[in-house]
């Protein structure tokens, strides 16, 4: 899992029927201590996340694991959204 | 008699072109292989950052709202490590199998098998703690 801050929506009509409902979002995956890195992924929102937020993504076939995404043609999920990062170096 | 002489000629020279052939194509049989052992290793070297290998707990993620399938999960930093057991590569957000904690050197697994420990259908996890190393001495170089 990665840890990224959401940009954007996306907002899309005409798209596969299962994905009717889902809310894509365009996130950037983060460091542990904040600071971007380059790119970003369309995730779709399974949690009901907002922007700035920092959240927790799930890519490949995992995605489709996440509870309401059973069949779902996704590779991208975000699956929590995080309150705090502690790390120890 | 005479005709099995020619036989016998023919194919002691019959068969050298065949001999020559056999071997001048021996080393493209050679080449490829070998390029496909290149890519091989090359394909196996992605995959061996993609599945399971060492890594250090570095953190822990507090997350309240998460998906219903993630609840009562422990979320960990982690820190992979390279042979020498030194920091590589970018920290990555796994899932506790095995009930690790901070500082502790793990093994972890990535992709789809990463749900195995668990309920496998049912919980979304790209990147999961399996086993704890015991002691560092354990690592082989």
């Amino acid at each position: 899992m990665i840890i990224a801050r959401i940009l954007g929506t996306v907002v899309s009509t005409q798209k596969d029927e299962r994905l009717l409902g889902k809310k894509l979002l365009i996130v950037r995956p983060i460091n542990v201590d904040g600071s971007d890195t380059t790119g970003y992924v369309v995730a779709v929102d399974t949690v009901g996340a907002g922007f700035h937020e920092r959240v927790l993504v799930v890519a490949g076939s995992s995605a489709r694991l996440a509870q309401g995404m059973k069949d779902v043609p996704v590779d991208a999920a975000i699956v929590g959204v995080i309150d705090t990062v502690d790390v120890q170096r | 008699m005479y005709s099995d002489e020619l036989g016998t000629w023919y194919l002691v020279f019959g068969l050298w072109p065949l001999a020559f052939g056999l071997r001048s194509s021996k080393p493209n049989k050679d080449q490829r292989p070998k390029t496909k052992d290149k890519e091989q290793s090359s394909k196996h070297k992605e995959q061996s950052t993609k599945q399971m290998q060492l890594a250090r707990v570095i953190g822990t993620v507090v997350a309240t709202v998460k998906n219903d399938s993630l609840h009562g999960r422990k979320l960990l930093v982690v820190q992979t490590v390279d042979r020498n057991l030194e920091p590589s590569g970018k920290p990555m957000v796994a899932i506790d199998a095995v009930g690790a904690g901070v500082g502790e050197l793990v093994f972890w697994c990535r992709g789809k098998e990463a749900s195995f420990p668990f309920k496998r259908e049912d919980t979304p996890t790209d990147c999961t703690i399996v086993g704890i190393v015991d002691s560092e001495e354990h690592v082989t170089r």
